[in-house]
Order: C-alpha cells, then sequence, then structure tokens
C-alpha cells in the first residue's frame, strides 16, 4: 500500500508536466538613437542639421500575419497578436543614449508584422482619437535644426500630431517586421531614422515662411509631406536581442 | 426408510448478451423458464440428525437442454449424509426445459433443501434424550447441546429466513448457464415424514428486475401432490461477451448514488469522463475524456435509446449534441465505450460513445417535486404501468430556476417522453418513442479572470454591458421512433430494425470577446459589440438495420455474426449574425446556409471462442458521407462592391469514405473466484471517424474526415459477484483534429494529435447495501506536428509534443452508497439511504503556458424512503468549493480603456453548495 501511495504521488506530481506550445514574455523596449543622423542634404539641396527629432512611440503591436500587398485587407489583419506595448514614451532619436519606452508584453512566436501608432489612438470604443502621451504636448514629434542652402539658412521646429484617421485603425497598420520571440528575449531595441522622416519636405517651401522659425501647418503641403515622411519613409525599426 | 416431502423453487433469469442495442437486448431477456416434470424427494439419512430447527443443503444444478440434472454443486451443505442425500434425490429430477427465443436452453438453477429437526438421543455419559448435536463446520454432527422443540416426524418446517439463494451471479463459459436466484412459494409436506421443503420466504412477491420477468406457474410433483408454485425470473444473466476493456456498463443503481441533475451530469461516473457546463440548460454539455476535448459532442457520439443525439453540421459546434431532454429518471443504466472498438459506432465516436438505456424499475406513478437553492423548482411524473416491460412509460417534468448569480443563469424546461414495449407475438416486438423538450437559459458569458481578480465582474456575475446581459441558449427537440425486434429460429438470432425522426432548434446568443470584432467594409460599426447569434434548425431521419446470428458455428468454431447498415440524412438551416442586443438588430450577417447531410453505414462483425480461453471478435465498418451545401453569404471580398460586380453565394457539394477495422482479443478468464468471473486479458484496437464541418469542404472535395485510431490492452478481473476491477492503458491518434476558438465562435484545425494514458476502475459490491463505483484516468493529448500555417499565422507556436489545452491530465470519480433500514413503523420500513460522489479534476493545461487549479467537488444524497414515499436531500459542491467549471485563453476587449490584444484567461464559475430536497410518491 505504501508503494502504491507513493508511485501515485509520483505520478500525480510528475505527469502534469508540459506545455501547451507558447509562453506568456514580457520585456523592455528600449529606444536607441544615433546622432550620425543629424546631418543631411534634402532633395531641393538645402543641407540640413537637425538639432532635436523627438518622436512619440506607442502603441505598439506585433503580429504573426504576413502582409500581403496585394490584398488591401490583408493589411488590416493581425492574425495572433505576440506583442503589445499599450503606452507611449518621446525619445529623442538624435541622442547617441538609450531609454525604455515601455514594456512588450506578448507570447512567443515568430513575428511577421507590426502595427503602431505615434502616441495617438482610435479605439473602436472611442468617439475620436485620442492622445496617450504627454510627453510633447500631445504631438506626436518635434524635429527642430536649421536648413542652409547657399546664401539663405533658416531654423525649423515642425511639431505634428499623427492620429489614425479611422476608428479602430492604427496609423501604420501591418508593415513587415521579422522576430523570433522566444523565452530568452531580453529587450526590444527600436530605431528610427530622422532623416528619412524629412526626405520629402520641400525646405525650399519651408523656408518661405516669414517666422523665425518656421513650422507647418496641418492641411499645408509642408504637413503632409512631413506626416507621409514619418508614416512611410522613417518606419520603425525593430530588433530584438 | 423415511421418505421426504421435497419442496422446490426453481428461479432463473437470464439477459442474453446485450450487444450493439441495449434497447433491443432488452428483449432477449424474456426467458421461459424449466419446469419440473419428475421430482423425487430426499430421504433423511437413517443415521443422520440435525440441529434444532433442523439442516438445509442447497444443491446448484444444471438443467440441460434435454431437461435432465448435471453439474451438481453444493452451495450450501449439510453434513455428507444430508448433502449425499439431496444429490441422490435431485439427480432423478426431470424437467421441461428452459426456453430461450424459441431454442430449449440450458441453465443453472439452485435447489434446496430442508431436513426437519431430528435431535441426536442424549449420550449416555451426560446428556439427556432430547438432546441436540450440534453439527460441526464440516456438517457432521458434533456436539451435544440441549434440546429446542420438539422435532417430531412430519411436522413442517417453517420456511427459513435467509434469500441467499436468489443471489445473482456470472454465468458460465458457454455463455448459457444461468444462476438461479430467488426461491419460490412454500408448501407443504405430508405430514408424517419429516420433511424436506423450500426456503420459501422470497416467494411472497416476485423480486424481478427485469420488466420481461415471466411469472410462470410450475408444477411440482411429490408423492402424489401436485402443489403450484411460483416461478420467479429475475437476476441478470449475461452471455459471454467479448469486449473491449473500455466497454462500460453503468448501471442505474451507481447512476443514483447521487442525484444527477441532467443527462449530461450522468455521464460523469463514466471513468475518465468529464462534463463541463458552460453556463446553463440552454447550451450543450461540454465532453472531456481521455485527453479529447470533444467539445459539445464533435468527439463523442451519444445515443438515446435508439435514436441519435449528435448533431452533425451544427453552427455552434461539429456533432453538437445536447442532453438536457433525457431525463434521469427514466434511465435505467448508460453503456459506454471509451474509445472506438464496436462496429456500431458511427460518426463523432472518437473519444468514445454512449448510450442512455430507457427503463423505469420501480413501476407505478411515480410524482415527485424538487424545490431548492435559488428558487429551484422541478416538477415531474413518471408513470410506469406495472406489469409492463421496464421500457413502457410516460414521463414529464417542468422545471425553473433563478440559477446562481444575479439572475445571469435563469432557466425554464419542460421534456416529455413517452415509450410504449409491447409484443405482437412471442417472437415479435415493438417499441414505439416519443419524446420533446424545451428548454431556454439566460447565460452569464465567460468573465476574464483580471476583471474578477480586480474585482471589476462578481465571480458568479456578467459584465454589464447590454451586449453581456443578453446572452441567452435556447433548445427544442421533438422526436418520434420505433423498434422492431424479430426473433428469428436460431438461437439468439434475430433482426432489429429501428427507425426515427426528430428536430431540433437550437439558438444561442454568446458575446466571448466584448467590443473586439469589425469588418473593414463596414467601418463605422466598429466597436458594435461581439454578440453573436447562432441559429440552427435541422431535421434527421434515419433508422438502423441489424441482423444477429446468434449462437453458430463460424469456421466449426462456437461465435456468431452480425451485419448491419445505419443511414441517416440530416436537413440543416443555420444563419449567423452579429446584433445589437437592443431589439435584436442585427449589424453584421455572418453565415445564411441550407445543409443536407447523408451518412449511409455499413457493418460487419463476428466473435468467435478460438479456445477455452482466447475468444476474438472482429469486424469493419464502412461509411459514405455525401454533403450539399448552399452558403448563401459565401464569396464575399471585402473592398469590392458586391452588387456591381458578384453575387455573394456559394453552392457546393462533396462527399467521401470513411472505413476501417475493429478487433478484440479476450484471454481467460482464469483464476476464478469461487467459481466465477476471474481474471482476463483484453486488447482491443479500432478505426472510427468524425465527419468534417460541412461548411469547411470545397466543391468536390473528398471529404477529409477526421480519422481515429485506438489501440488500448488491460486486464479486468472479476471476483464473483463482488464487483469489477480494471486496468488499461491506451493510444488513441487523431488526424485533422479541431478546437474550439472563442474569438470565432467556430473551431479551428490543429493538426494531426494523439492520445495516451491510463485508467483504473472499480465497482464494488463489498456487503450489503453498500455500493462503491470509482476510477482514476490519466490522460495526455499531444500535438502530433505544428499546426498547418495560414496566412494569418504563418509560423504557429505550437509543435510537435505540445499539450491539447484545456484537457484534465487526471480525471478521478468516486462513487459510495450505503443504505439500510431505520425502522418499521406501520407496516412500512423505513429505510435511509445516504450517497456521496467525489469529482476530481487535476490541472488543466491552458495556453500560453499556463494551468487551472486543480478540482475537488463532493455531491451528497440522503434519501429516506417509507412504503411508497420517499424524501431526499440532495447537496452538491457540498464543500462550497469556489471553482472554475470551464477556462478558455484567449482575446477578449471588454474595457474600452484598454486596447489590449492579447490573449487572457477567462472562466466560466462552477456552481456553488446547492441544496435541493425532493418528494416522491409512487401509487
Amino acid at each position: 500500500m505504501r508503494y502504491f501511495i507513493l508511485l501515485s504521488v509520483f505520478l500525480i506530481t510528475s505527469c502534469d508536466e508540459g506545455t501547451t506550445g507558447q509562453d506568456f514574455v514580457s520585456y523592455p523596449v528600449y529606444a536607441v538613437g544615433n546622432s550620425q543622423n543629424a546631418a543631411f542634404t534634402s532633395d531641393d539641396g538645402w543641407t540640413v542639421n537637425l538639432s532635436s527629432a523627438e518622436l512619440v512611440i506607442g502603441s505598439i503591436k506585433m503580429c504573426s500575419h504576413v502582409p500581403a500587398l496585394f490584398k488591401e485587407d490583408s493589411l488590416r489583419e493581425c492574425g495572433q497578436v505576440l506583442g503589445e506595448m499599450t503606452t507611449a514614451k518621446a525619445f529623442d532619436f538624435l541622442s547617441d543614449s538609450e531609454i525604455i519606452i515601455g514594456t512588450m508584453n506578448g507570447i512567443t512566436g515568430q513575428i511577421h508584422s507590426t502595427f503602431y501608432n505615434h502616441g495617438w489612438i482610435w479605439l473602436t470604443s472611442q468617439g475620436e482619437s485620442v492622445s496617450i502621451s504627454d510627453d510633447l504636448d500631445s504631438l506626436s514629434a518635434i524635429i527642430t535644426g536649421s536648413a542652409t542652402k547657399d546664401a539663405s539658412e533658416f531654423d525649423f521646429e515642425l511639431e505634428i500630431a499623427l492620429k489614425p484617421n479611422r476608428k479602430g485603425d492604427d496609423l501604420i497598420s501591418g508593415i513587415g517586421c521579422e522576430g523570433n520571440v522566444t523565452t530568452a528575449v531580453q529587450r526590444l531595441e527600436v530605431r528610427s531614422d530622422p532623416r528619412q522622416w524629412l526626405r520629402k519636405l520641400s525646405f525650399d517651401l519651408l523656408s518661405s515662411c516669414d517666422d523665425d522659425v518656421c513650422g507647418v501647418n496641418e492641411g499645408t503641403t509642408a504637413w503632409n509631406s512631413l506626416f507621409y515622411g514619418i508614416v512611410q519613409g522613417g518606419q520603425l525599426e525593430f530588433t530584438w536581442k | 426408510m423415511k421418505k421426504l416431502l421435497v419442496l422446490a423453487w426453481v428461479l432463473m433469469s437470464f439477459v442474453p448478451d446485450a450487444l450493439a442495442n441495449p434497447d433491443t437486448a432488452e428483449l432477449k431477456k424474456v426467458v421461459t423458464p424449466p419446469k419440473t416434470i419428475k421430482t423425487v424427494s430426499a430421504v433423511f439419512p437413517p443415521e443422520g440428525y440435525t440441529p434444532a430447527g433442523g439442516i438445509e443443503v442447497v444443491l446448484k444444478i444444471t438443467v440441460k437442454a434435454d431437461g435432465t440434472v448435471s453439474d451438481i454443486t453444493i452451495v450450501k451443505s449439510g453434513g455428507d449424509l444430508f448433502d449425499k442425500a439431496a444429490e441422490t434425490a435431485v439427480m432423478q429430477w426431470t424437467f421441461e426445459p428452459a426456453m430461450f427465443e424459441g431454442k430449449k436452453i440450458a441453465v443453472k438453477i439452485t435447489v434446496p433443501f430442508k431436513f426437519p429437526e431430528r435431535l441426536k438421543p442424549a449420550d449416555p455419559k451426560g446428556g439427556k434424550n432430547g438432546d441436540v448435536v450440534k453439527p460441526g463446520k464440516d456438517g457432521k454432527n458434533g456436539d451435544v447441546v440441549k434440546p429446542g422443540k420438539d422435532g417430531k416426524n412430519g411436522d413442517v418446517v417453517k420456511p427459513g429466513k435467509d434469500g441467499k439463494n436468489g443471489d445473482v451471479v456470472k454465468p458460465g463459459k458457454d455463455g448459457k448457464n444461468g444462476d438461479v436466484v430467488k426461491p419460490g412459494k412454500d408448501g407443504k409436506g405430508d405430514g408424517k415424514t419429516p420433511a424436506v421443503k423450500p426456503d420459501g420466504k422470497n416467494a411472497n412477491k416476485p423480486q424481478g428486475k427485469d420488466p420481461h420477468e415471466g411469472h410462470d406457474h410450475g408444477t411440482y410433483h411429490d408423492h402424489g401432490k401436485k402443489l403450484k408454485t411460483d416461478i420467479v425470473v429475475t437476476g441478470v444473466l449475461k452471455k459471454q461477451k467479448t469486449t473491449s476493456n473500455a466497454e462500460f456498463q453503468i448501471s442505474g443503481k451507481v447512476l443514483q448514488i447521487t442525484t444527477k441533475k441532467s443527462g449530461g451530469d450522468m455521464l460523469t461516473v463514466a471513468p475518465g469522463l468529464y462534463i463541463g457546463h458552460p453556463q446553463g440548460e440552454g447550451i450543450a454539455n461540454t465532453i472531456f475524456l481521455r485527453g479529447f476535448n470533444a467539445e459539445h459532442g464533435q468527439d463523442f457520439e451519444i445515443k438515446a435509446g435508439f435514436i441519435p443525439v449528435n448533431l452533425p453540421g451544427h453552427i455552434h459546434a461539429q456533432g453538437y449534441a445536447d442532453m438536457h431532454f433525457i431525463m434521469p429518471e427514466i434511465v435505467d443504466s448508460i453503456t459506454v465505450i471509451e474509445g472506438v472498438y464496436d462496429v456500431t459506432q458511427g460518426d463523432f465516436a472518437v473519444a468514445g460513445s454512449a448510450i442512455f438505456n430507457y427503463g423505469v424499475r420501480r413501476r407505478g406513478t411515480n410524482l415527485f417535486l424538487t424545490l431548492g437553492s435559488y428558487n429551484t423548482m422541478k416538477l415531474g411524473l413518471v408513470f410506469a404501468p406495472r406489469g409492463q416491460a421496464r421500457d413502457t412509460f410516460a414521463a414529464a417534468q417542468f422545471s425553473e430556476t433563478d440559477g446562481y448569480g444575479d439572475g445571469n443563469r435563469a432557466s425554464l424546461s419542460a421534456k416529455a417522453m413517452g415509450r410504449y414495449h409491447f409484443c405482437i407475438d412471442e417472437k415479435t416486438h415493438i417499441i414505439m418513442h416519443i419524446g420533446g423538450y424545451g428548454g431556454r437559459s439566460v447565460l452569464p458569458g465567460i468573465l476574464r479572470l483580471d476583471d474578477i481578480r480586480a474585482g471589476l465582474v462578481d465571480f458568479y456575475g456578467t459584465y454589464s454591458y447590454p451586449t453581456a446581459r443578453a446572452q441567452s441558449g435556447f433548445f427544442t427537440r421533438f422526436e418520434t421512433g420505433a423498434s422492431l425486434i424479430r426473433y428469428l429460429q436460431g438461437d439468439g438470432e434475430k433482426i432489429t430494425f429501428n427507425t426515427y425522426i426528430f428536430r431540433t432548434d437550437s439558438r444561442l446568443r454568446q458575446n466571448f470577446t466584448g467590443f473586439m470584432l469589425w469588418y473593414a467594409d463596414q467601418p463605422d460599426l466598429k466597436g458594435a459589440g461581439d454578440l453573436h447569434q447562432q441559429t440552427n434548425t435541422a431535421t434527421t431521419m434515419g433508422g438502423d438495420f441489424l441482423y444477429e446470428s446468434g449462437n453458430t458455428k463460424i469456421l466449426s468454431l462456437p461465435g456468431m455474426f452480425r451485419i448491419g447498415m445505419s443511414i441517416r440524412s440530416d436537413f440543416v438551416d443555420q444563419k449567423e449574425d452579429l446584433i445589437f442586443p437592443a431589439q435584436n438588430m442585427i449589424w453584421r450577417h455572418v453565415t445564411d446556409a441550407a445543409i443536407q447531410m447523408n451518412d449511409i453505414g455499413l457493418y460487419a462483425d463476428m466473435r468467435v471462442g478460438v479456445m477455452k480461453y482466447l475468444s476474438a471478435r472482429a469486424g469493419f465498418r464502412a461509411d459514405a458521407l455525401a454533403f450539399q451545401i448552399n452558403d448563401e453569404l459565401a464569396n464575399r471580398q471585402y473592398n469590392v462592391p458586391v452588387e456591381q460586380n458578384y453575387l455573394l453565394g456559394y453552392k457546393r457539394d462533396a462527399m467521401g469514405f470513411a472505413y476501417g477495422p475493429r478487433a478484440t482479443i479476450e484471454a481467460g478468464p482464469f483464476f476464478p473466484y469461487k467459481k466465477k468471473g476471474g481474471l482476463s486479458i483484453v486488447t482491443s484496437y479500432g478505426e472510427g471517424f468524425r465527419s468534417p464541418p460541412p461548411r469547411s469542404l470545397q466543391d468536390g472535395e473528398r471529404a477529409p474526415f477526421a480519422k481515429v485510431r485506438s489501440f488500448e490492452t488491460g486486464v479486468k478481473y472479476v471476483p464473483g459477484t463482488l464487483g469489477e476491477i480494471k486496468v488499461a492503458g491506451f493510444y488513441t491518434y487523431l488526424s485533422n483534429d479541431y478546437v474550439y476558438n472563442p474569438v470565432t465562435a467556430m473551431t479551428r484545425s490543429i493538426g494531426d494529435t494523439e492520445r495516451y494514458g491510463a485508467m483504473i476502475s472499480a465497482i464494488a459490491k463489498p456487503m450489503k447495501n453498500l455500493l462503491f463505483s470509482g476510477s482514476f484516468t490519466y490522460s495526455r493529448g499531444v500535438l502530433r506536428s505544428s499546426p498547418l500555417a495560414t496566412a494569418e499565422n504563418p509560423t504557429p507556436g505550437e509543435k510537435k509534443g505540445d499539450l491539447i489545452p484545456y484537457i484534465p491530465l487526471f480525471v478521478g470519480r468516486g462513487d459510495a452508497s450505503y443504505g439500510r433500514k431505520i425502522i418499521s413503523f406501520r407496516g412500512g420500513d423505513l429505510v435511509a439511504t445516504a450517497g456521496f460522489g467525489y469529482t476530481f479534476l487535476g490541472k488543466r493545461p491552458l495556453p500560453y503556458a499556463q494551468w487551472s487549479e486543480p478540482v475537488h467537488l463532493l455531491d451528497m444524497k440522503v434519501e429516506l424512503s417509507w412504503k411508497n414515499v420517499t424524501f431526499k436531500i440532495d447537496i452538491s459542491n457540498l464543500a462550497g468549493a469556489k471553482w472554475h467549471d470551464m477556462e478558455l485563453n484567449f482575446i477578449s476587449q471588454w474595457n474600452p480603456d484598454v486596447p489590449t490584444s492579447l490573449p487572457q484567461r477567462h472562466v466560466v464559475a462552477g456552481a456553488p453548495r446547492l441544496f435541493m430536497g425532493t418528494l416522491g410518491i409512487v401509487f
């Protein structure tokens, strides 16, 4: 009887082990900057020197789905959500430092795409988009610097709020992003090149402003160029380590 | 030498092989017992003396098919002299042999001889005349004791009190010999010679358990006196069967140890089987068995009587089996096969199958009222006319309850069933059947565990949003059918023909995910709420034909064979919509389909006694399934204006075959216990199938059935009449498995899976009035490979060897009852019975490396009965455990301000401690 009890205890305690395939994971998200990205020459010949390039990052969602560009609705499919950072924080991508901007909670698996925002979200339960970060006074990005072309020079400070344009959508949806998340993942690094944000911006146009420090107004051509420069040209790069 | 008057009674009983269909097997129980043609009295041994009160000798004899007597064994010895006298007498008896299914058969009966008191003269050294010689242990005359009453020759001796001779025991190896049970009536001697007479106490009333029990008036001759004695056929004789170790016959006595609230709950007694209660009566139970999450029936075939319960193609779950229409009060037993080893098992018999065998043993009109916790009320009537077959009855029940929680489990239901079993002649039986059910429940929904822990919602509560409060379930079922059984010339040869038609209507409104669903072509309706409305109306008709050869020769070996077919056709209309709770406004049509399915099954098997200790059963089953699907909303393409380019709809048909062998080999029984039962080694293998969800099929597709291969080997030990012990190990492979996806409220494919494990079960009646049934099962269900990649999940996280979630690795169940007479009062015995049922669920693996907590549940029943009145108290979850009946991990968004898309643990609260009191009157 004693052996039977011991065997039973052994079986009960040793046979209920195993995994169902995926684990919950949680790891910090670091924003990593690079001061080497401060200077560039624009398409219209201006030499641009950036002094700061602050961008709010978040929320972020990591997905299992492979985006299929020929099928529009597939860009909205996430498949299985493998990571989620619901907060947002600003970071100057021209600094040589790195900071933790949030925590990614998720599950293990192969990531193929990502959806993210820059401080503004629009949930299905919300009547309009809302800001989730006060870091930049509810803006998404503030970029400062100067531009020089021949004898002309001007300073600029570009402020923009990047909002999802439809309820339930993220600002950036279904772009490719590869990462194999295991329980060994220690951190996620996020990088972005501010030079790409201003890639399509017409500094000729910007230089025509009458202010001491030029900016962009929503709805203008410059604003649109900046908007698409950030959401299309300067997309975030993710590296899991 | 004085002759002794012999009075005898003969009792016997039989239930021939209950093979495939217990309903039809019931009919086999009609047995004409043997009648004495010639009896010879036992002669009182001249040297023999008895103690006061006389001596009783009980013999067990075989009455052969030719009416002669053989195989005499002594059940109760009276000493060598008296034993010999009884044997000498009974050897000269002749009978009209017992008749079964039109043929003469051999049966075993017990015959008691009572030798009247004959006291030994006083010992000249100290004893006095009249002292009684007390027999020693060996039955011989022994010590001298004080004299008792006068033991004059010719006194009529009162019958003994014990009724032991009526015990039912196991059949002989040949499958024919029955054991004798209760005695018949009393008789008197001639008044001159010491009388040997039967123990007639038990003859006052039939002791039968079988509705088919015959009341034959046997005539016994002795010394020219003609004595009329009732012969009562009772008890059970089982023919030898070669059945898998995984086949369990759960008797009514075991089922009634604790009160089962529903038909589904009755299955909890089956080893390794756990029944989940997803929220209320309006929705079918979930079934977990041997590593299978059978969902609402996709992996578990269920029949009630001869009518199927599973609904193929149901919109909520494949094989949806709502058992709430089954009244526990009219279920006599349940046959459960865990695995697929019998050729009669068809579609959905993947983890196993169950047949509810209808029958009411307590005849009369039973009126009962139950009142209990949360304003529960149940009023029922079971009318079982006396003198009719066990499965002749009419029953009805109305019930309602507020349910635990804040009114979020309130339900109403009504059910009725009528069944009439009659004989056209002695070889032709017909069973007519009709039943109806309607039930509606408010459903509480499934709650996020983090919300419960944060106090955002009560453990037994429901989210406050209208889309959550509007959840409900509704189910109706109407069924009718008939069964014809015709016994043919052979021993056990017969034909069974069943036909049935039933209609079901179900409507489920459930929101598992809150506010998550949205569609690109309806951007304005994001956040409308995920309240699914699923309706499914199905009309099913079908039937079975089965020929059974009875005992015959196969290749010169004793055996039998069966040939059968089943035909079934289902017509299904189903819709799924997403709705706003207010006014049930539909905001999205998801499904609108009409489906027709036909299933033709052919099967045959044979059983052969290869040698004395080796028998085998082997068979084959083939099914052809044809599907026609009219999917009105198929071919939808987002972002393409429908009206301009194409019309929705996709009609298609598909067909496929599924076939496989089934076999069982049994070696034994060895080491019989008191010449009965013994140890057998049983090995089984079988291949079965599950039909696919019809709407998953493409046009012209060869229907991809889920194929199951089951293997089991183990031992069973039957220690005489004490009970049964089984130990077995099992392995099951299943291709194309499915799991439930709460987000879509449908199942999704997870590829091939396998299960392995072991179980031990026991049924024991170690002492009078004490009954025990228990089992413990370990099973492990794992993936054979990673699930197939899809566009949404091209790199699935699951891999080979991962556990299939939600299935408890350990399932234990124990039931025990004890009853006894407390007191006699006003001409009736007050009998008290206590029963306990214990359920253990081991940790359940959940997705994402989570585990649920183990569950311990204790149920209790206390019953008092006096004459025709019964009062019982039922307490379920006696310890008041706060437990999770079900757990699911999936994504939901119930908090509009928390945009999480990660899966979370969700739970269904298990029932708290519930009290029920029931008063019943039988008249």
